[in-house]
């Protein structure tokens, strides 16, 4: 109890002050850090600037089980000429939310599996993308799950799997940017890019 | 013993006129966020403040759970003003019958100071710290390409980080503000970067074959999980911050998305098709078996976001192009949907989230009271459609 008291007359005095300064006007001044562009610190306004040139960097890949085959290095794929034009009719399409690939399209990744097979000084991209009706970072993940579907056919008909790279590109670059089924019809797909060796 | 001291505070306080002793008591307001009734917004009138520090007062006030109204209705008044170039404020508690703030603030500008004084306002009502300090990351839409932009918390003083003419995407903070960890296709793949804000210096974390995304910082800074899908199927991974020491803690066939860290570092939240659909799981960040956290009455969960208390993991659920905002205590049970949305990022507070809107292609920030479920988009809007937003601390 005395705790109590002695508690309680601190804040009396505690309050007593507080009521003078209110009289007063305010006399708890804040002085707030910096000036108008350069505060420092999570508090102050943003001194940013923006990101430089990015250095080298990436491993080769190694490979790990589970029923999972590792991607080539991206090395393995440095200097190549894209063609996009080569498979462009080879290009597969997916369910809404699925990464199966459709059997009517299997004759599609058989004719690229083909091409390949003729040609062993070439490599493919595979582009895995999305329609719009799933979020961002699902999406991401998504596409390159189809990406890779694609890719374990082609290893399944006989194309190694360090000549096939994937890039997921999400709900990022619509084939048709309308919200029609049509659209997202067109959007759910697998795309095939050749890639040739500079001569 | 504690509570009767308390009441006897109280007491003592009546019998003094000693209204200010009790601000010290409603510190102690512990919102829970799962209630599922309406929790009330605290009745507040304000005078004296004009034009942008009146709009800026609002909104933060509004966000951390606060309404305003006719003086007569007001449980606290809210009063000062903000000529001659700085903002002096004080909060008369009407229940108490005395001020219980009283300040006037110098320095920085006058947004600044507007709002440390919102801080200092809920910090006295509520206790909670305020969250008129903090800073958002997000990405911007630049025709075809997004950039990392940044910008107060409100969405003024936005400063774009990245012109990389590529799509850079997920940025998240670093605990201590000064790097941004995101991930773009500068180099033709989607690789991690971390980019100290204040130098420009980048550096490259993960850059392997496939997709190298959604970074997600420990909150000790040291580590970063993500998503890289180099054994094969998208897994996630933690490393070093400075892109060594990888380490594979899922191996399954389905895709995994959304990496994001309970903060006490213990586990990392994510998305899983393990399963069939979509569901939040969390694993230890040091290895060791997956297992669900269960979103009961809500499914297709996507993009987790644990709270900085530990207690709720908010998260969107998907439904055929429609999103929609939910919470679910972290340990997993009933969750809540709160408003149509997609991708939350809580604030330090944990009781304010980011999220973007999307309708027909445009994609607009808004910030969401969880507690009183009110949502505002962000009063300064940005020319292109934004996405992604990340909280700082």
């Amino acid at each position: 109890m005395t705790l109590v008291k002695f508690t309680g007359l601190t804040l009396a005095a505690l309050v007593v002050t507080l009521s003078v300064g209110c009289k007063h006007g305010p006399k708890n001044i804040t002085q707030i850090p910096g000036g108008n562009s350069n505060v420092r610190g999570n508090g102050g306004l943003l001194d940013t600037t923006p990101g430089g040139r990015v250095g080298g960097g990436g491993d080769v890949v190694t490979v790990d089980g589970d029923g999972n085959i590792g991607l080539a290095g991206l090395d393995e794929f440095e200097n190549m000429l894209m063609d996009r034009e080569a498979f462009a009719a080879e290009t597969v399409y997916f369910g809404f939310d699925r990464s199966e690939i459709h059997p009517d399209d299997d004759g599609k990744v058989g004719a690229v599996a083909s091409a390949l097979a003729q040609s062993p000084q070439n490599k493919v991209l595979i582009e895995g993308h999305c329609d719009e009706r799933g979020t961002e970072e699902y999406n991401r993940a998504l596409g390159e799950r189809r990406a890779l579907s694609v890719r374990d056919r082609l290893v399944e008909l006989g194309v190694g799997a360090d000549r096939i790279r994937t890039m997921s590109l999400g709900e990022d670059r619509p084939a048709d940017p309308g919200f029609s089924e049509d659209a997202y019809q067109a959007n759910r797909r697998g795309e095939f890019v050749l890639l040739k060796p500079k001569s | 013993m504690r509570k009767s001291i308390r009441h006897t505070f109280a007491i003592l306080a009546a019998v003094l006129g000693l209204g200010q002793a009790l601000g010290q008591a409603q510190n102690e307001i512990d919102v829970d966020i799962f209630n599922t009734g309406e929790v009330k917004a605290i009745p507040v009138h304000i005078e004296g403040f004009t034009g942008e520090i009146l709009s800026l007062l609002k909104f933060d006030l509004f966000v951390q759970g606060f309404e305003f109204v006719d003086r007569g209705k007001a449980q606290f008044t809210i009063k000062g003003s903000n000529t001659g170039g700085s903002v002096s404020g004080a909060v008369y508690d009407h229940l108490k019958r005395g001020f219980v703030l009283n300040k006037r603030y110098q320095g920085g500008n006058l947004r600044l100071q507007g709002h440390t004084f919102a801080n200092n306002v809920v910090e006295t009502i509520t206790g909670s710290p305020g969250i008129g300090l903090t800073k958002i990351a997000f990405r911007q839409f630049h025709g075809r390409n997004t950039e990392i932009h940044v910008a107060d918390f409100d969405g003024f003083n936005a400063k774009r980080l990245t012109s990389d003419n590529s799509i850079s995407a997920g940025p998240d903070w670093a605990p201590n503000g000064d790097t941004l960890f995101y991930y773009s296709y500068l180099k033709h793949n989607p690789d991690i970067y971390s980019h100290n804000i204040r130098t420009g210096q980048r550096r490259t974390v993960a850059r392997f074959s496939g997709s190298n995304i959604s970074p997600a910082v420990s909150p000790d800074g040291k580590r970063v999980a993500m998503v890289l899908s180099k054994a094969g199927s998208p897994d996630i991974w933690v490393a070093s911050v400075n892109g060594t020491g990888f380490r594979r803690l899922t191996t399954t066939k389905a895709a995994e998305s959304s990496p994001c860290w309970s903060p006490d570092g213990r586990f990392i939240c994510f998305v899983s098709r393990a399963g069939g659909r979509s569901a939040l799981y969390k694993i230890p960040a040091n290895g060791g078996a997956m297992s669900r956290i269960s979103t009961v009455h809500v499914s297709n969960a996507t993009e987790p976001d644990w709270s900085p208390d530990g207690k709720a993991i908010a998260f969107t659920t998907q439904r055929g192009g429609r999103f929609d905002i939910c919470i679910v205590p972290s340990s997993g049970g009933s969750a809540q949907v709160l408003a149509t949305g997609e991708d939350p990022s809580w604030a330090l507070n944990s009781r304010t989230l980011i999220f973007t809107n999307r309708s027909r292609g445009k994609r607009v920030l808004s910030v969401l009271d969880v507690p009183t479920k009110r949502v505002k988009t962000l009063p300064r809007s940005f020319p292109g459609n934004c996405s992604q937003a990340a909280w700082s601390n």
